[in-house]
């Protein structure tokens, strides 16, 4: 039994099913639709500052605010660790750096 | 001829696959009623010449901008042979229900698989001939970077045929009310009448309007009103997740997929680049490195000094004079051609010398950045500032091409959404943001006096807050939400790039030419006949009213007719020796926030309307007056010298 809750209060690296799109504004859901954020859809919240950015399948959809709080998902499990899976290739990176120079 | 017409959303490689069909020959023409630019170009397929038609992104039929409406009332009108929908496999299952609409349309589609290698390495992997089977059209799979598959979408094209579409059937209510529907539509829309009914059951505005004058039109609203009923969502929701639903059941039977969770460079660099911590560095980077050193620098600096000292003063300018001077014998056509304003002079001179330089590496640089993703990301990092002037991070991207030609970013505000950003974007073009022209000679005059230089800097800057908050709150309305794709960083390919470059370059040149020619020539006129003297006597008491000579009066007429020729104008002066650096620094703030040119007010009108620009000319002009009084006043005041 997980709770149902808006994408602002959704943590980094938090991966959920979309539940609904709260909007009242029709244009947003068309929006949002078009960019494959529909009920059912599994997505992970990547980024919350400066703007939400959020991973639908292979592809990153920027939104701002008023939109991340209009997306209401459920917790899928609980948060992966984001930052850990990004940091470990963060030591490749640095080889491939060092190789270039 | 026959023709051909690519759809797609931004950013699935579209252009590239336009690039390789048709070779190198391509015009980029405005869409009859507005100025979306749609390029055209020629392809031979076996003989066959294709008339090949790049549309903008489109993200499903019902469009959100104006850029997208284009491409719906395209894809009406033009009787195309084939429609080939470019989409990005890896996002195959967001995709495929715009295939499914283009079918459901009754147009002529070929689905392109493209960027196939990307997919590949995901692990996406798709059963081509089983999807072609169970949609009814041709599927190609194509990498059009790395030149993949390419043949064989040329050989889907020459060999293509319409075969009647497939139906895929929406819930069992749904299509009642769609049969319905169809039996009352008594004329044809565009599209099929079964797209034309999904379309009024979705709520696109554009097809109610048209529908609007059938004489059952008031049966069709209460059949919709029925089916709303049925749902607690809205019926559009109810659609788009109905075809996902089908999509999702032809992707069970063609797709496989390998967890794979390869995180690559670019999706490292892609993360650099979007969080604040690194993004904002690397976007200052990117402004310094790109505008200031290769725009500011190379183009305004170098390259307009090379072709001023070394081919046109050694080679083209003696040659010309030589011949007038020899085969005209009137003095007045000498003067005209050669003369203080004359055409070659004045016009053609500074448009070659000047401008052309600065604008071609302003557009190379911004080719780059476009192809290689990186924009939207500016355009998300900046959401937050550009709010608090009633804009979202959207603007960024007209705002960018205004710094590089003012002309060009007007006619980009079209990319966004409310008409009250459309204006409040305009007004901050036209006030504040430099085009490239305009900075690059405001940057050499000034450079070589640090304090100027970051007195005027930061003088706009603050204009630029100040005004756009203002104005956010004076204008009525609200602010529209703020939503992009980060298309994964590419690197982008030097010939798509070198091409962008110079179709939009020989395109502004052709534009500005004319311009120039007709400046120079009305300013020869009113020098011939002695009316200059009058008008620049008539504006002395006010440039002087800001501690300007008067002869700074003939750069400022000059920079009423195009911006930039004015600070060209100034640049004259300064080599000259007339200006102090003090009286320098008024000059380029009154002249960067005046009155913009001639080309750019032509626009403006079009674009906003007669009124509305009236309007915003007047606040411009008393602004820079202001403005120019208001710092030379300080500078006085507090006895300062630069």
């Amino acid at each position: 039994m997980s709770e149902i809750l808006p994408v602002v209060l959704c943590r980094v690296g938090q991966i959920a099913n979309v539940v609904e799109v709260r909007a009242a504004d029709e244009a947003i859901v068309r929006k949002l639709a078009a960019f494959g954020i529909l009920p059912g859809t599994q997505i992970t919240i990547i980024q919350n500052s400066p703007a939400y950015v959020i991973r639908v399948e292979h592809t990153e959809l920027a939104v701002d605010r008023i939109i991340a709080s209009t997306i209401f998902v459920k917790k899928f499990q609980s948060c992966t660790d984001y930052n850990k899976l990004f940091y470990g290739s963060w030591n490749k990176f640095v080889t491939l750096i060092k190789r270039m120079l | 001829m026959s023709s051909v017409i690519l759809v797609g959303t931004p950013n699935v490689g579209k252009s590239a696959i336009f690039n390789y069909l048709t070779g190198a020959y391509t015009t980029v023409s405005n869409y009859p009623g507005t100025t979306v630019d749609i390029l055209r170009g020629r392809a031979k397929i076996n003989k066959k010449s294709y008339e090949v038609i790049d549309t903008p992104g489109l993200y499903s039929l019902i469009p959100f901008t104006e850029e997208e409406r284009v491409t719906r009332s395209l894809l009406e009108k033009e009787k195309a042979d084939s429609v080939i929908h470019v989409i990005d496999t890896k996002n195959i299952r967001r995709m495929l229900g715009m295939t499914i609409q283009l079918i459901e349309a009754e147009l002529p589609v070929i689905l392109d698989l493209n960027v196939i290698d990307e997919s590949k390495r995901l692990g996406v992997e798709i059963n081509t001939s089983l999807l072609s089977e169970i949609l009814g059209v041709p599927v190609a799979t194509t990498s059009a970077i790395r030149k993949i598959g390419l043949d064989n979408l040329r050989n889907l094209i020459k060999n293509y045929k319409y075969n009647k579409p497939v139906v895929f059937n929406f819930s069992d209510n749904i299509e009642a009310a769609i049969s319905n529907i169809i039996t009352m539509i008594k004329h044809s829309y565009g599209f099929s009448l079964r797209t034309a009914a999904v379309l009024l059951i979705s709520g696109d505005p554009i097809m109610h309007k048209r529908v609007e004058k059938e004489e059952q039109y008031f049966e069709i609203l209460n059949e919709i009103k029925l089916l709303q009923e049925c749902y607690q969502t809205s019926l559009n929701a109810v659609l788009a997740l109905q075809r996902q639903e089908v999509v999702d059941r032809i992707l069970n039977h063609v797709m496989t997929k390998q967890k794979q969770s390869n995180i690559c460079f670019n999706e490292i660099l892609g993360r650099y680049t979007r969080e604040p911590l690194t993004g904002i560095p690397i976007l200052c980077f990117v402004l310094y490195f790109g505008l200031y050193l290769i725009v500011g620098k190379f183009g305004a600096g170098f390259l307009v000094d090379y072709l001023d000292k070394n081919i046109f003063e050694v080679l083209i300018s003696p040659t010309v004079e030589f011949y007038t001077n020899r085969y005209i014998e009137w003095d007045w056509l000498k003067s005209l051609i050669v003369g203080e304003y004359g055409i070659f002079s004045l016009g053609i001179r500074y448009a070659f010398v000047i401008i052309l330089p600065i604008v071609g590496t302003f557009f190379l640089v911004f080719a780059i950045l476009e192809d290689s993703g990186y924009l939207p990301r500016l355009a998300m990092l900046v959401d937050r500032v550009f709010k608090k002037f009633g804009l979202n991070g959207r603007a960024i991207i007209p705002i960018t091409l205004g710094t590089g030609c003012g002309t060009m970013g007007v006619m980009v505000t079209r990319t966004l959404e409310s008409k009250r950003e459309r204006i409040l974007a305009t007004f901050l073009i036209a006030l504040t943001v430099p085009c490239s022209a305009q900075l690059g000679v405001i940057l050499s005059l000034l450079s070589h006096n640090d304090k100027s230089l970051s007195i005027w800097a930061a003088y706009i800057v603050c204009i630029f807050v100040l005004v756009g908050w203002i104005s956010a709150r004076i204008l009525p309305g609200n602010i529209s939400c703020f939503y992009m794709e980060l298309p994964p960083l590419r690197l982008p390919l030097i010939a798509n790039i070198v091409k962008k470059a110079w179709t939009r370059m020989f395109w502004y040149f052709f534009e500005i030419l004319p311009v120039f020619i007709l400046t120079s020539f009305v300013m020869w006129t009113l020098d011939y006949f002695g009316f200059l003297k009058n008008i620049i006597m008539n504006i002395g008491p006010i440039i002087s009213m800001l501690g300007l000579p008067s002869d700074t009066a003939e750069a400022f007429l000059l920079g009423f007719f195009r911006r930039d020729y004015g600070a060209a104008g100034l640049y004259d002066l300064c080599s000259q020796g007339i200006l102090s650096d003090n009286q320098l620094l008024v000059a380029a703030v009154t002249l960067t926030l005046f009155v913009p040119c001639v080309a750019q007010l032509a626009v403006m009108v079009k674009e906003r309307g007669l009124v509305a620009s009236a309007v915003m000319v007047l606040i411009i002009a008393g602004i820079a007056f202001l403005s120019g009084y208001f710092i030379n006043w300080l500078l006085v005041a507090n006895s300062i010298i630069l």
